[in-house]
């Protein structure tokens, strides 16, 4: 475990808030009242079903989108603050790896443009050294550097993930939120992304947020996970420790559903059944969102009128269940 | 060759293959555009007409101003390919200037509509918001003024100089750009590039010049292509009202409306730049069509 | 063992495209058991779909079947008449999709379009058709069944909508049952849901499945046979605990290499298959994994390999095969 507890986080969210309007006056309630740290250096995995809020939470981390409430402090300074030039100075030390590597890179500009793009706004470099710096970055992901004047049409989606990596990463950031990098890529591919990052972690002292839906993945590469379910986080702990011995059903029925190509064990497990889908957004459901597809729910009382909060359960491990300590034998 | 599982990887690396061929997405487009028959032959017709248009600058068969050169009403014949008119001028020699005024005409106006549209239509797309309210409302009131109503006020104002006539056409035709424009806006802006864009520190206007505007250029061309028809028809339809360029500049539109009391005795002087009119118009629409499926081959009408 | 009711033989099918011939199927043979429930995986590209799609004859323009045979039950479908491989569609050969929004007719109740499935092959009366929509829809364990006929495809949630396509499948009461990728654009939970549903249902209804995916995980949890694609080819095949727990295939081996486990410790590097997937139109000469393999030897540049035994029931095309390969690098370790 890489977190020190004295240690001051990289990042905290504080009560973030985010609803969209949804027409009539209604909204969805996409983030609501999140908080968590990410410390220097450390991989943090974001996971939970469609549409659960990992991306709209991302968007927020790299200020793409306004909170509605709450505070994101980035070393102490709280971005929902910034404005303008101050927050497009901040920036520099955030960047973000998207889900499809097709639309995100233009398709107007070579890839020499897009990579240098990030060095120019700061205008850090210019002519020969700008060209020369763009040239290492692709060689430090992996492609060749003289194709630096071709355009990303002619790549594929892995080679284009690598681009948008090396994007993310010309800056020298501190934090990069990654979304769902590799869930658009062939099964072949993924390993080679999954190690780069791994790779370039090590060389530029990265910290990453790293959203997924595929455990699988995300119990390898993070430190730490958190666990989403509508909008809100309902587990956090060490990778390790959250597999071994999660705390709130949902993170039990989400890793009892996560195929292991293995014949023998995949016909043994037992799948914990989630009854019903996702309820909407727009109108969740009281109390403990969870309640309605939950196992081991007690309704009314407490779970459908009363919101349990995200507490401490072990060292490093907090749960919003208010009978998290019934999970491991009763779900 | 062996190796070890998991320690060493074949000298073939992932960077030095590409998927694909390099062919530019504009090459790309060009390779389309040219198995469209009707689409060259249109863009062929059209640089004749270019061409014709630039040699009437320096060279008419006779001067086009000049009076009872031929008898009047003569049919077409060897010395007046195209016959004469009813005070005996010229046609040819009229019709290949009014190619230059009626080019003029639909290319002035759409430089007018394309520098207008965009701007309106970026900010309107990208900034949306109060901004965008204002600009949507402006578009709506023009829409809702008829064009020929904007455009005969204009001109009684201004004048029928060429360069008045262009202006108060482009008033009437600035709204279809601007809204296409604002519609690629808003969509562009919400790609992952522009968001990537922004994540890096990008500013606005570079963020508009440089990730928008060339993505959404091949809609602005055939939006602009199919406007240059329009343009031309319009003046042509000013003019056949006597509102057209000034005269002695012959105009399609003027030579029509010139002819039409004699169109039993002599109908070549109407039909001659009617049909000029026509087939320019057409040229102009198919290539429109033709540069749809080529720039955007998945938009199919 | 029983005739099967599917033989598949040197199936190829090519597009033939601007750029050149995509030969997206090349050469593939299998045979389906009734009642079998067979995986087809492999990455996006390797021509799983496009397989599935020659089976019921459904490939697009510019594709076209160029070679083999499909013999359903001994007559081949691909010089069947049109109308007679439209008879076998949706009665004897059933198929679902990844996207069942797009399947499913948006201004049409669902029931109606369950209806409309049997309607098309057998004359039966408005009211038996209901009430087999209705059980239909039991089966594939959608609650309030009865109530739920009435209802239009976007009132279902995702994994509704999916288990209304299976019913459909199911509603003549197929041989086989094609299902091509038809939990990829679901939730984990609900992807779990649909596969205990079609593991089910083949034990209940005897249908043979053929489960198109790229996730080896889905693959463990429902086929009792897999064919390993590559580049338009089966490139392994077999009984799915020999595929999984002794893969012969080093593209078989470096797929399950590379895919992070979620029983495994973390490691610190994932096995990484180098390169890029073939381009289709001009695939590699000799083994079309030789540019990615990291097992070859000087025969794979130039020598295609066929299929060949490599266990009970189990073949691979590969020169070397991974019994050899993990002895040779043991030797050379020691
Ligand atoms: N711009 C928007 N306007 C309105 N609602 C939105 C917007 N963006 C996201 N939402 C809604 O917010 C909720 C969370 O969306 P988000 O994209 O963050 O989900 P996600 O967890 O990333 O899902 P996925 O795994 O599918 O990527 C969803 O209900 C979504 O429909
Ligand atoms: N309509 C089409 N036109 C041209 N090529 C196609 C078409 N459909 C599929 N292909 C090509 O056929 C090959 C196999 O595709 P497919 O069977 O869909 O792959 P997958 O294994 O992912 O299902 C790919 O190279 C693909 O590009
Ligand atoms: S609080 Fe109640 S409903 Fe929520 S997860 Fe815990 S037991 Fe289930
Ligand atoms: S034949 Fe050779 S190149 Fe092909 S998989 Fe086997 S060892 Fe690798
Ligand atoms: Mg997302
Ligand atoms: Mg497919």
């Amino acid at each position: 475990m890489k977190r020190v507890p004295e240690r001051a986080p990289l990042l905290r969210a504080e009560e973030v808030v985010k609803h969209f309007p949804a027409g009539l006056g209604a909204s969805v309630k996409a983030v609501e009242r999140v908080n968590f740290e990410i410390y220097p250096g450390e991989t943090v995995g974001l996971v939970g079903e469609s549409g659960c809020g990992k991306s709209t939470l991302g968007r927020l981390i790299t200020q793409l989108l306004p909170v509605t409430s709450g505070n994101i402090f980035f070393e102490g300074v709280d971005l929902t603050k910034l404005s303008g030039e101050k927050l497009r100075q901040k920036r520099r030390e955030l960047q973000m790896i998207f889900q499809d590597p097709y639309s995100s890179l233009n398709p107007r500009m070579t890839v020499g443009d897009i990579i240098a793009e990030p060095l120019e706004n700061f205008g850090l470099l210019r002519g020969r050294a700008k060209d020369k710096r763009v040239q290492e970055l692709l060689r430090i992901v992996g492609l060749n550097p003289y194709f630096n004047n071709r355009y990303p049409h002619e790549f594929s989606g892995g080679q284009r993930q690598r681009i948008g990596i090396a994007r993310a990463i010309a800056l020298r950031p501190k934090l990069i939120v990654a979304d769902e990098p590799i869930s658009a890529l062939d099964v072949s591919i993924q390993a080679q992304i999954i190690n780069l990052m791994e790779d370039l972690q090590k060389e530029f002292q990265l910290t990453y947020l790293f959203i997924a839906h595929d455990l699988s993945v995300v119990r390898h590469i993070s430190d730490r996970v958190m666990v989403m379910y509508l909008g809100k986080i309902v587990e956090v702990a060490d990778s390790a420790e959250i597999y071994r011995n999660p705390r709130h059903p949902y993170t039990k029925a989400l890793l009892s559903s996560i195929p292991i190509p293995d014949p023998e064990i995949q016909s043994k497990r037992r799948i914990v059944h989630l009854s019903g889908e996702i309820p909407s957004p727009v109108n969740p459901p009281s109390g403990c969102r969870f309640h309605p597809r939950c196992p081991i729910a007690q309704v009314p009382t407490p779970c459908a009128d009363l919101e349990p909060p995200l507490e401490e359960k072990a060292r490093g491990h907090r749960a919003a269940c208010h009978f998290s300590e019934k999970v491991p034998v009763a779900v | 060759m062996a190796t070890a599982p998991g320690v060493a990887t074949p000298e073939e690396y992932v960077g030095d293959t590409l998927a694909r061929e390099q062919t530019s997405l504009w090459a790309d487009a060009w390779r389309r555009l040219k198995r469209n028959r009707l689409a060259l032959g249109s863009a062929v017709f059209l640089v004749l007409l270019l061409v014709v248009a630039i040699i009437s600058v320096f060279w008419t068969p006779y001067p086009i101003w000049r009076q009872g050169v031929a008898p009047t009403y003569q049919t077409p014949n060897s010395d007046f390919l195209l016959g004469a008119d009813q005070a005996g001028r010229d046609i040819l020699s009229r019709l290949m200037v009014g190619a230059q005024v009626s080019l003029e005409v639909g290319v002035g106006t759409q430089i007018i509509v394309a520098v207008v549209g965009v701007t309106i239509g970026l900010i309107a797309g990208y900034f949306r918001g109060w901004l965008d309210g204002i600009i949507s409302t402006l578009i709506n009131i023009f829409y809702g003024i008829p064009d020929l109503l904007v455009a005969l006020i204009l001109v009684l104002i201004l004048g029928r100089g060429l360069d008045k006539i262009i202006f108060a056409i482009a008033v009437t035709r600035w709204m279809d750009m601007a809204r296409l424009v604002r519609g690629q806006t808003f969509s562009l802006r919400e790609r992952e590039f522009v968001e990537a864009a922004r994540a890096s520190g990008t500013r606005p206007n570079k963020i508009l010049s440089r990730h928008i505007l060339p993505n959404a250029l091949g809609p602005i061309i055939v939006q602009a292509t199919f406007g240059i028809p329009q343009a031309i028809l319009f003046e042509a339809f000013l003019s056949f009202l006597g509102l057209g360029v000034q005269p002695p500049t012959p105009s399609w539109g003027a030579m029509a409306a010139d002819g039409f009391h004699a169109i039993r005795i002599a109908p070549h002087i109407v039909l001659v730049p009617a049909i000029a009119l026509s087939l320019t118009l057409m040229a102009f629409n198919f290539l429109g069509d033709g540069l749809r499926d080529a720039l955007d081959p998945r938009q199919k009408r | 063992m029983t005739a099967p009711v599917l033989q598949v033989k040197d199936l190829k099918t090519q597009f033939f495209t601007d750029d050149g011939v995509v030969k997206a199927v090349d050469g593939v043979s299998f045979d389906l058991h009734p009642g079998e429930t067979l995986g087809i995986v492999g990455e996006s590209g390797c021509g799983k779909s496009v397989t599935a799609l020659s089976i019921l004859r459904l490939v697009q323009e510019p594709g076209r079947i160029t070679g083999g045979q499909i013999l359903f039950k001994g007559t081949d479908i691909v010089t069947m008449p049109g109308d007679d491989v439209r008879d076998i569609r949706g009665k004897d050969i059933a198929m679902i999709f990844q996207d069942p929004l797009s399947s499913l007719n948006p201004v049409l109740k669902v029931g109606y379009q369950i209806e409309e499935a049997m309607e098309a092959h057998t004359k039966i009366s408005g009211k038996v058709a209901l009430s087999r929509a209705v059980q239909l829809l039991k089966q594939v364990r959608i609650p309030a069944a009865e109530s739920r006929v009435e209802d239009y495809p976007h009132q279902f949630s995702g994994g509704m909508r999916q288990r209304a396509m299976i019913a459909m499948g199911l509603a003549n009461k197929p041989s086989i049952l094609i299902a091509d990728e038809p939990t990829t654009a679901l939730d984990v939970t609900v992807q779990a849901q649909i596969l205990e549903l079609l593991r089910d249902l083949n034990e209940e209804t005897k249908t043979a499945i053929i489960l198109i995916t790229h996730n080896m995980g889905v693959v463990a949890g429902l086929c009792k046979r897999v064919l390993v694609m590559y580049a338009g080819r089966i490139v392994e095949q077999g009984p799915v605990e020999q595929i999984f727990k002794d893969p012969q295939h080093p593209y078989t081996w470096s797929l399950l290499q590379s895919i992070p486990r979620l029983d495994a410790d973390r490691k610190d590097r994932l096995l990484s298959i180098e390169g890029l997937p073939p381009d289709l139109i001009k695939p590699p000469r000799g083994c079309r994994f030789h540019p990615r393999c990291q097992f070859r030897i000087e025969r794979c540049f130039h020598d295609d390999p066929t299929l060949m035994d490599v266990g009970p029931d189990q073949e691979a095309a590969c020169w070397v095969t991974m019994r050899r390969a993990l002895a040779r690098d043991g030797e050379a370790r020691a």
